[in-house]
């Protein structure tokens, strides 16, 4: 059954009868194609009468469907679809083809012209033939607004919504509303402040019930169609509560960083915790905070690095080193003997020398130390559960700290006759002194924390015998204490010691004799001593012979470069008079009648990398040699103590550590946790430290709730790369050396060769922090804080909002003038952008309203205006006219006038715009009353000589170049779309053009409506504009949404894609390609099915279906089709 | 106790492999419902029949004059044509068993849409020829001329070889054809299907039950209605092999392509182990025989109705989902696919291959353009 | 060839990108070769391969696809599925003797007006040197 066709051609005039011969094509249709029942031409199809000819035909003849040649359907479809559409006839029977933009405006020849138009009617005609009446489907509208962007646009915007009685939610990335028209002074050409006509309109924003302001918040995703939007926000804290903050400002004092205010457009400087200005909006404080600093996400133990660090720049020592304890119990020892991964990933190190963090701190200690004092966060209330930890290490100890201040009664066990672990016996006293530790030890102990020292476990005590004293739960943290043999011949010979052997035993003596008061008796070494190992406990070892009066020798198979022993150990070793043999690896220990007398070894050569990265050494044969030795250490590295650890009777890894579960430590035995180097292996002391914390949570959480340690939100981490603005903030200070003990100094006697940072040399250090995080958490304005309104431990938030409608109001950013080197933005201080410009004539600015020239503060006499400086230059990629800078130069050269009458103010202009109601009259005010001279050119160079700037262009109408000297250049930087534009138009599905502005429906007709429906534009996110036109546009955006609200639900295009479940196979091909996740699979009917509320239609998912069960209505894979036989079929 | 003449069969195989024939012999497990109710008449593989014992006496049917050999007046209830037509004899045997037939069945990819032989359009020697008088004969062409093919007449009018056509063709490209079984061998449940319910209508259709399962409602339909299905129809699915693949199917995301060899058997579908499976746009009714055991499907049903192109649908499916979106990437994976014409027209280039016109006839001259349902079937939507 | 042959070139063009640069190019008068037949389309990922090949089956002589630039089309990502079969789609293409330039690929945004004007008349001189199209490979 064949479809009655009306086809009708129109001339629009000459636009198209001129170039296509309309009649030739309407009589040969007619005569060729069956189906057309009638065939019209006629001078304005758009117009009525034309319009009358469809309804008529229809009506009459009883048509089916029509095909409309004319214009670009984007012209006027909408209108023919209303017109059949009063006919009686579903819209969607309707066919347009455009032959005007797409034919007759842009050929030359008639003949083909005309041909051309036939063949794209007849594709028409056939693509009609199959069109099927449609109705979108009706959905209701969620009647509350999202709007982006808290500037006039968007405040305009949301009160007129919020106004008529609807929900509003503001999303402002910034800390305060207001936008840029905040940062302006006066407004033209009123000379209107800025301020007292803007912040009205923000508190009442803020005042208003029906809005609700999320600040330092930005758009993530929008899912979901007009009118029932799903809208993903991410908040990030202000850490100060608006509904305690009273505004005081006392934070603001105690502060100690300063940071460029990017709302004085870096004309001063600001506090992390701050209010941009007393009339802001929230007018409560809020603090900036970019991310956890790289030092203390390095920090195994996560000690606030920025914090303490800074605290120490400010002189207050007790608050660093509280802070530090947050953290880490053992500030002096711990500042002695890290590996501060800290220092390597510190961003003061792109610049110049990473600060000496682990110094600072021990600083911190041995201040402590000195005064006989112990700072440490408040002990909680007591609590009954009781504790043992096994170990009195490093790991022990710090659960030990931890728990004790959580309020447990803790007892530690430990096997030796010390406490201490490895820090105590495998650490010699030259390198970390054993008073000091002792010390803190002691400390410890002040919190209540009990050592049992000579008690070994699985012996002495049990798990059975102490929890029937009543432990609830067990630490367990033996360490690592076995050397490594080396699997040669006559390992067991007298005169083989194991390095941490040694390095105990010394230790050991020493504390004895400590006791008893005289020397210690040297231990069993001899006069020649090989050191086998390249890691610190081989220096080490190296070290305490030298120290103990051998000749040492230390043997390493590979080179230098691959020691992993730091640097500054070797270095000091080989001051000392250690030989080092390098690749060289022991074969044999010789030996006559059961002493040694020398070692055999091999010479090695360096092949390939092994899986650490390190070149494996390959023995050379036959190189082996003898050297005299009548002691040999190896200090090859450390093994568990297996035979104890099975006696535990708790799961062990293949190589011979406790299993534990990595986020809990909690071992296979109920209650019973484990950490340290029992569990990591040959780990780090600060390692440890974080193993008895997190120990310490755990035992907490279990004892206290019966659960684990929950899992705490990562903060996002700073930007690794060094900001410009970063390495301004810097204060030039050098890096502080640590003194040494002289290496004469050093023979025969164990002291200290590290002496430590004096106070100033603490100080500085603190200084030279760049505080990357911005607000470092030293918790100062915590303390200063009266109603107690600052929380730091707030972390980011997502919300998920539902909105009937979106308005887009993210405003415009400020063209970054250092594009033009040549006009010295950036290097000389007096010349500034007119964004600037308005902060000095704002009195809330940085000089209270006056225009000072920033250099030395005094009152300019000439300044120049640049015009253009990023706008109309097709160099610079900036095409368009940001349409303002004219009018803001006049203005502010008017203000800077007034300010001082006999200032001169010139204007490099291209051309002046002054579009706009009192603009012209403003400008030529400008020009007469304030006798501004405007020059027509552009400025090809600014240079500084003598105490002047002075400005060379050339004066295009006379043709001359010229020169003007100026205290003062301003340059009118053009408006340019905001930097992060791109992820708000991912976010939101938005379209830009190539400079980055959001692309409106219709540059004529819809210049607030987006292609997507529901979203709207405002303000100059869509383009440059100035204020009034801004405050229009959010009204007119506002009006939008509320026609959404007022129609209460809203009719869904129906060209949707619709699956044939038929023909669907259930493949899945289709669904893994929608952007929308509108393809879904149906488990129950094994068809792929599309939920028409998402799918936006872009026939995606049916050009992919490989047995096309899949068509998008309205352009269905047989529509197309016969659109293009009936286009080649002519 | 039947009285009426058996039904008389007759079995031809042209270019092709035999195999859809043999599949017909081991069709012996039905012999029972065959006995003395059907029989091979004329069957040049298996009876070594000749056209020599058929006169062209027509029209005069046997069946009410018994008679046991074959005379001149034999006329067949059942023509099967296996094979495509690539010479002139098989073209005059098509046309011979069409006049001598009541029911002519297109039987195997071959006969169904050109088969193997046809990727004979692929010689490249062809190229720059306008179609009409090219000879399809692969290899280079100075060799073919020595051909024994060529000049055997001379030697002995004996040895004389049918003369080769200049398209490789499908049975229903030459002569109109009632019913068709594709597959490389057609599966013989659907040639039982076609032949017990072409033949022996409206019995108890119990064994056929799976089969008509997967057959057309319309086929399925008449078979169980017993009567003769429509003229035209496809013995076979309508959807494509996914319908009735047994793998898993998760999401597709096709980053390098594999060869059997590469692939480890997962359960998975085989297309999102990077196996390029044809099952996606390939009619069903095999039951997905290949892809059960990890193989790949080849195509050997030809397209599902609704694809328009198969090529262009493979390419479709297979490259949405390649799982990048750099450009650079892309093209690398998109050159790692090698022979994709010998690939997705492998058994339908004559029928289905769009660009490849269809409707060029013998002599190369066009009879009409193709309708927008293109090579068969529509276009979808 | 001869100048007087008339190729005829199909063009798919994306309804929010390169139609309305199209569109834009018909305001602003730029001259184009009458050679093109445009059929308009929400998205080019909307473009099956079939359409191609229907369209060279049916006598045209080239194609044209066009879209968002990469990163900005309206739907998200479909222009970046029309990159990928336009890949493979044109591997098939040359394989089965197609040469290369019949069948292209192109992003025009809304803005590039002139950019379509220049790829219109560029392709049909292009087209207009290598001829006819049919079928090299396949004997048909």
């Amino acid at each position: 059954m064949s479809k009655k066709i009306g086809v009708y051609v129109c001339q629009c005039g000459t636009n198209i009868g001129g170039k296509v011969d309309v009649a030739k094509i309407a009589e040969e249709i007619e005569t060729e194609m069956g189906d057309v029942v009638v065939c019209r031409h006629y001078k304005y199809m758009c117009s009525e009468p034309g319009q009358k000819l469809i309804r008529d035909d229809i009506a009459e003849l009883g048509l089916d469907c029509v095909v409309e040649a004319s214009c670009s359907p984007k012209m006027h479809e909408p209108t023919f679809k209303n017109a059949v559409a009063q006919a009686g006839m579903n819209p969607y029977m309707f066919e347009m083809v455009n032959i005007r933009e797409h034919c007759s405006w842009i050929s030359e020849n008639p003949d083909l012209a005309t041909k051309k138009a036939k063949d794209l009617v007849r594709g028409g005609i056939a693509r009609v033939a199959h069109h099927k009446p449609l109705t979108g489907t009706r959905k209701p509208v969620t009647p509350s607004a999202l709007v982006v962007g808290g500037g006039i646009a968007g405040i305009t915007a949301a009160l007129k919504i919020a106004k008529a009685g609807y929900k509003v939610y503001m999303v402002e990335k910034e800390e305060i509303v207001g936008g840029r028209m905040a940062q302006f002074d006066k407004t033209f050409p009123t000379l209107d402040c800025a301020g007292c006509t803007l912040t009205p309109k923000t508190s009442e924003v803020g005042r208003h019930p029906n809005i609700e302001i999320l600040t330092k918040a930005e758009v993530t995703g929008v899912s979901g169609f007009v009118g029932n939007f799903k809208v993903k926000v991410r908040q990030q804290p202000r850490y100060v509560s608006e509904e305690k903050c009273t505004g005081c400002g006392d934070c603001q004092g105690v502060c100690p960083i300063d940071v460029v205010s990017g709302f004085e457009v870096g004309l001063s400087t600001r506090h992390p915790i701050s209010r941009p200005f007393p009339q802001a909006i929230p007018n409560t404080f809020s603090i900036i905070r970019s991310g956890q600093p790289p030092c203390q996400s390095a920090c195994p133990a996560g000690v606030n690095v920025v914090g303490y660090m800074n605290l120490t720049g400010m002189g207050k020592y007790d608050e660093a080193l509280a802070m530090v304890r947050e953290r880490m119990p053992f500030a002096a020892s711990c500042g002695r003997i890290c590996f501060h991964p800290c220092e390597g990933v510190c961003k003061r190190g792109q610049l110049d020398d990473p600060l000496a963090i682990c110094h600072t701190k021990r600083f911190l200690g041995d201040r402590e130390l000195a005064m006989n004092t112990f700072s440490h966060p408040p002990v909680k209330d007591g609590r009954a559960e009781k504790v043992a930890i096994v170990g009195a290490g490093p790991a022990g100890l710090s659960a030990a700290y931890y728990l004790a201040l959580e309020g447990y009664p803790v007892t530690v066990y430990e096997k030796l006759s010390v406490a201490g672990g490895m820090l105590m016996v495998g650490i010699p006293e030259y390198r970390l002194p054993k008073q000091i530790l002792s010390a803190e030890i002691e400390n410890l102990k002040t919190l209540g924390v009990e050592i049992r020292t000579g008690v070994t476990f699985g012996k002495d005590v049990t798990f059975e015998s102490l929890e029937s004293e009543g432990y609830g739960s067990f630490f367990i943290a033996t360490g690592l204490h076995k050397s490594l043999s080396l699997r040669i011949e006559g390992e067991e010979t007298q005169g083989v010691i194991g390095g941490t052997d040694l390095l105990r035993d010394v230790v050991l003596e020493q504390v004895k004799a400590g006791e008893a008061g005289k020397e210690p008796p040297s231990p069993a070494i001899g006069k020649r001593v090989v050191v086998i190992g390249g890691g610190n406990v081989a220096i080490d070892c190296a070290r305490t012979c030298a120290r103990l009066g051998s000749e040492v020798v230390l043997l390493y198979r590979r080179t230098r470069a691959e020691m992993p022993a730091w640097d500054i150990e070797v270095d000091e070793a080989e001051k000392e008079g250690v030989r080092f043999e390098f690749l060289a690896a022991p074969t044999k220990v010789i030996s006559e009648n059961g002493k040694v007398t020398g070692l055999e070894y091999l010479r090695m050569e360096l092949g390939a990398p092994d899986d650490s990265g390190r070149r494996r050494p390959v023995p050379m044969e036959g190189s082996e040699r003898v050297m005299d030795a009548d002691t040999v250490i190896p200090a090859i590295g450390q093994a568990p103590d297996t035979s104890f650890l099975e006696g535990l009777g708790l799961d062990v890894e293949r190589w011979g550590t406790i299993r534990t579960e990595e986020e809990t430590l909690v071992t296979s035995r109920p209650g019973v946790f484990a950490g340290g180097d029992c569990t990591l292996g040959a780990a780090s002391f600060v390692e440890a430290v974080a193993h008895g914390r997190m120990a310490a949570e755990s035992i907490h959480h279990y004892l206290a709730h019966g659960g684990l340690r929950p899992v705490k939100p990562v903060e996002r981490s700073v930007p690794e790369e060094l900001t410009q603005e970063e390495r301004d903030r810097a204060r030039p200070i050098q890096k502080q050396r640590m003194p040494h003990l002289s290496v004469e100094k050093r023979g025969g006697n164990f002291h200290e060769v590290e002496l430590g940072f004096t106070q100033e040399m603490a100080r500085a250090e603190g200084e030279r922090c760049l505080s990357c995080s911005l607000c470092c958490q030293c918790g100062e304005c915590v303390k200063k804080c009266g109603p107690g309104a600052i929380d730091l431990t707030e972390t980011e938030k997502i919300r998920e909002i539902d909105v009937g409608a979106i308005v887009v109001a993210t405003g415009i950013d400020i063209f970054d003038a250092k594009k033009y080197p040549e006009y010295g933005f950036g290097r000389y201080p007096d010349v500034i952008t007119n964004l600037q410009f308005e902060r000095l004539c704002n009195s809330s600015g940085p000089t209270g309203g006056k225009v000072l020239k920033p250099s030395d503060g005094t009152v300019p006499k000439s300044i120049v205006f640049v015009q253009c400086v990023g706008s109309r230059d097709r160099a610079k990629g900036n095409e368009y006219c940001s349409k303002v800078c004219c009018m803001i130069s006049a203005k502010q050269l008017s203000i800077f006038k007034h300010f001082s009458p006999d200032g001169q103010a010139y204007v490099f202009y291209i051309d002046n715009r002054a579009g706009g109601k009192g603009y012209e009259e403003f400008l030529r005010r400008a020009i007469e009353e304030d006798g501004a001279r405007y020059i027509r050119g552009r400025v090809a160079k600014i240079f500084q000589e003598r105490d002047k700037l002075v400005v060379r262009g050339e004066d295009s109408l006379a043709g001359v170049p010229v020169e003007v000297e100026a205290d003062m250049v301003v340059l009118a930087t053009g408006l340019t779309a905001q930097a992060d534009y791109m992820t708000v138009a991912r976010a939101l599905n938005l379209s830009t053009d190539r400079y980055g502005f959001f692309i409106e429906s219709h540059p004529k007709l819809g210049p607030v409506e987006t292609s997507l429906s529901g979203i709207y534009l405002a303000g100059g996110a869509q383009g440059p504009k100035d204020i009034p036109e801004s405050v229009a546009q959010g009204g007119a955006a506002a009006a939008e949404a509320l026609s959404l609200f007022g129609m209460g639900e809203v009719e869904v295009e129906p060209t949707v894609a619709i699956v044939d479940s038929v023909r669907c196979t259930g493949c899945r091909t289709c669904v893994g390609l929608c952007a929308y996740t509108a393809v879904s699979f149906d488990e129950f009917t094994k068809t792929a099915s599309i939920n028409e509320a998402l799918c936006q239609g872009c026939g995606t998912c049916a050009a992919a279906c490989p047995v096309a069960a899949i068509g998008v209505q309205h352009y269905t894979p047989d529509q197309v089709m016969a659109q293009i036989e009936g286009i080649l079929g002519g | 106790m039947r009285t009426k003449k058996p039904f008389q069969i007759a079995v031809y195989g042209t270019a092709g492999c035999r195999a859809c024939e043999n599949n017909i012999i081991d069709l012996h497990y039905q012999v029972n419902s065959f006995a003395g109710r059907a029989e091979f008449k004329f069957w040049p593989y298996l009876l070594g029949s000749s056209f020599d014992d058929i006169g062209d006496d027509l029209g005069k049917d046997l069946r009410e004059d018994p008679g046991d050999n074959i005379g001149e007046n034999e006329r067949f209830d059942l023509a099967v044509f296996a094979g495509s037509v690539r010479n002139e004899a098989d073209a005059e045997a098509a046309r011979t068993l069409r006049e001598k037939s009541d029911i002519l069945l297109a039987c195997g990819a071959c006969a169904a849409l050109g088969g193997l032989p046809g990727l004979a359009h692929l010689n490249p020697d062809l190229k720059g020829s306008s179609g009409e008088g090219s000879d399809l004969c692969s290899g280079d062409r100075d060799n073919a001329q020595e051909n024994v093919q060529d000049n055997a007449e001379e030697l002995d009018p004996a040895l004389a070889l049918p003369k080769k056509r200049t398209r490789v063709q499908a049975l229903s490209q030459v002569v109109p054809v009632d019913y068709t079984v594709p597959g490389c061998p057609p599966t013989q449940n659907l040639l039982w299907a076609a032949i017990s319910s072409i033949l022996f209508r409206g019995e108890p259709t119990g064994r056929l039950s799976y089969v008509v399962s997967r057959l057309p409602e319309a086929v399925s339909c008449a078979i169980l209605a017993g009567e003769l299905p429509e003229k035209g129809i496809t013995f076979a699915g309508d959807k494509a092999v996914c319908a009735t693949c047994s793998r898993a199917k998760e999401e597709k995301r096709f980053s390098k392509g594999k060869r059997v060899y590469e692939s480890s058997e997962t359960g998975r579908c085989l297309l999102e182990q990077g196996l390029i499976c044809q099952g996606i746009t390939t009619r069903e009714g095999c039951g997905g025989l290949c892809t059960g055991v990890g193989l790949p499907c080849r195509g050997c049903f030809g397209k599902a109705d609704a694809v328009y192109d198969p090529g262009a649908k493979m390419v479709s499916a297979i490259s949405s989902t390649f799982d990048t979106d750099n450009a650079a990437t892309v093209k690398a994976i998109a050159d790692s696919f090698i022979d994709m014409t010998g690939t997705f027209y492998r058994y339908g280039l004559p029928t289905q291959c769009a660009l490849l016109d269809q409707n060029l006839t013998e002599k190369g001259q066009r009879n009409g353009r193709s309708g927008q349902n293109g090579p068969s079937g529509p276009s979808g939507g | 060839m001869t100048t007087d042959y008339e190729p005829k070139i199909i063009a798919f063009l994306c309804n929010w990108c390169s139609y309305v640069a199209a569109d834009a190019a018909g305001v602003s008068r730029f001259v184009q070769l009458p050679n093109v037949r445009v059929i308009r389309v929400f998205c080019s990922g909307m473009v099956d391969p079939g359409y191609v090949i229907k369209a060279f089956a049916e006598g045209a002589d080239a194609v044209l696809v066009a879209g968002c630039h990469p990163g900005d089309c309206h739907y998200i990502s479909g222009n970046i599925k029309a990159m990928r079969r336009a890949a493979l789609l044109d591997r098939l293409l040359t394989e089965m003797g197609m040469e290369k330039g019949r069948f292209r690929l192109e992003w025009i945004a809304a803005s590039e007006s002139p950019k379509y004007a220049e790829v219109i008349n560029e392709m049909t001189r292009s087209v207009q040197k290598l001829g006819p199209f049919r079928v090299q490979r396949c004997a048909g």
